[in-house]
């Protein structure tokens, strides 16, 4: 009953984390400096690792698919099959994935050492809101940053898997690239990059949560941070089916 | 401007403040005392509101701050100021801007005014050199100077020091004394000190609350608390007893 009780309570608050970001952007109290600062963060930090990561998840796919396509004489849908898993489930997943580690722990670390050391009371003491001054930048940060690293991954996904279909699996270039011309839908990426959102969403409202929520000094941190992550990406799995589920009814 | 009626507050189990009641007065430096755990930060944080009693009413420049919405209460907060224990600076920003955030961010003057007025709040605790460090670049002492320099850039109504010379060495305690006692004479604000240090509280103290076993024992000039014929104050006074008043209100 307790843990029911403080789950809800939990999602009570996220859901108060996000309205009150929601409210700072459209009351004008949205500090867009900070934001930037995050998209750089978020956004601009991350591009190498979200590339690199992508990159080598696009190969691996390639190599389970392309010997085997081409085997059974299906060596002309590869490119398809690549992009379809790559656009629609693999880039934003990654991202997501890659994110929720970097970012969203960086989140919970920094809030969390902040609410110890007593300087988010010192934000409230100066009548200075923290989920104004903290939260939101964040949230819409990652909100927008997200879809544009789900790009990046989505691109080095198809590519590195291009390479490796064609170099290793023997897929014919003009085949690979026409196939994903035919498979691939505008619906695809428009769904892929709603997703993206989404978890960015998630990722933020649980890292600056558990960090606003940190106690306990070195360890109080310590938690947070490790329980931002495994909340993201528990957060990032679950929802990535129910929105698959939603997305691509059969 | 600050008054406590029938104030009770408990964490879980554990009673820390049991219907208290009590006036700040105005024209006196008044220190709430203490021994560690009994309370006195929980009194300051509910004079900023930053935390709510259980029961009572907490009434500060007229209003009950348990009864006013949150905008109110941030509005009440512009005339406060707190400087936390270890100094809460925002360790992202520079010396210069944690002294001028309260400014900048209610947008109170323009860039220059701003500068100015922080320079002057610097040059008053003596740190005006140290305007381009990082707080992690300065030792406590330091810190907790510009926590005051922060605090009194925007001129509040009413200051409070959460524990300003505990574990500094007495040179910086005297100096951190002296500067309380300079601000107290140049601005007319209200001072509430929380420390359980005897010499801050004899040397600055005109009027002294003690507070133990969650309930006001004594409240007066500092010469008769010494005087007080209670178990929990001569506990608290330790093997000095009486001479202790002699000793540090040099």
């Amino acid at each position: 009953m307790k843990y029911f009780s403080e789950f809800f309570s939990d999602v009570g608050q996220l859901s108060y984390l996000f309205f009150r970001s929601l409210i700072a952007v459209l009351t004008a109290k949205f500090r867009f400096f900070l934001f930037l600062d995050q998209c750089f963060m978020i956004g601009v930090e991350s591009v190498p690792i979200v590339f690199i990561t992508s990159l080598f998840v696009g190969m691996v796919f390639a190599i389970q698919t392309a010997r085997e396509f081409v085997f059974y004489g299906a060596g002309s849908v590869v490119g398809g099959v690549v992009g379809i898993a790559i656009i629609r489930e693999l880039g934003p997943m990654i991202t997501a994935v890659v994110v929720a580690g970097r970012v969203g722990s960086a989140m919970a670390a920094e809030i969390g050492t902040m609410k110890v050391t007593e300087q988010v009371d010192a934000l409230s003491s100066m009548s200075v809101d923290p989920i104004f001054y903290l939260v939101a930048p964040r949230v819409f940060a990652c909100i927008l940053m997200l879809p544009l690293l789900t790009v990046i991954a989505n691109l080095a996904g198809v590519i590195g898997g291009y390479f490796v279909a064609i170099y290793y699996g023997g897929v014919i270039p003009s085949s690979f690239t026409e196939s994903i011309k035919i498979l691939v839908k505008v619906r695809d990426i428009e769904a892929s990059l709603l997703k993206a959102m989404i978890f960015g969403c998630a990722i933020s409202l649980v890292g600056t949560f558990a960090g606003l929520r940190t106690k306990a000094g070195a360890r109080g941190v310590g938690n947070s941070t490790m329980l931002s992550v495994v909340i993201s990406l528990i957060l990032i799995f679950v929802f990535n089916y129910f929105l698959s589920m939603v997305m691509f009814p059969r | 401007m600050i008054n406590f009626y029938n104030v009770s507050k408990s964490f879980g189990d554990r009673v820390v403040l049991e219907d208290i009641s009590f006036f700040i007065p105005d024209d006196k430096i008044t220190i709430i005392m203490g021994p560690s755990g009994c309370g006195k930060s929980t009194i300051l944080r509910m004079m900023i509101g930053l935390m709510k009693p259980d029961c009572g009413k907490v009434e500060i420049m007229g209003k009950d701050i348990t009864k006013i919405s949150n905008k109110e209460v941030f509005e009440l907060r512009k005339n406060m100021g707190m400087v936390f224990q270890a100094g809460a600076l925002f360790d992202s920003l520079k010396v210069i801007d944690n002294v001028s955030f309260f400014l900048r961010e209610h947008k109170l003057k323009s860039k220059e005014e701003i500068r100015a007025l922080s320079i002057e709040a610097l040059k008053f605790v003596g740190l005006e050199d140290s305007a381009n460090l990082y707080p992690s670049e300065l030792s406590g002492g330091m810190q907790r100077r510009v926590a005051i320099a922060r605090t009194i850039v925007y001129k509040p109504k009413i200051v409070l020091f959460d524990e300003p010379t505990t574990g500094l060495d007495p040179h910086t305690s005297r100096v951190i004394e002296d500067l309380i006692r300079n601000l107290r004479e140049q601005t007319g604000a209200l001072i509430l000190i929380v420390s359980h240090v005897f010499q801050t509280a004899f040397r600055l103290g005109e009027s002294i609350i003690y507070v133990d076993d969650g309930k006001i024992l004594f409240e007066g000039e500092p010469k008769d608390f010494v005087e007080v014929d209670n178990s929990f104050v001569k506990t608290f006074l330790g093997p000095e007893g009486k001479n202790i008043f002699f000793n540090y209100n040099i």
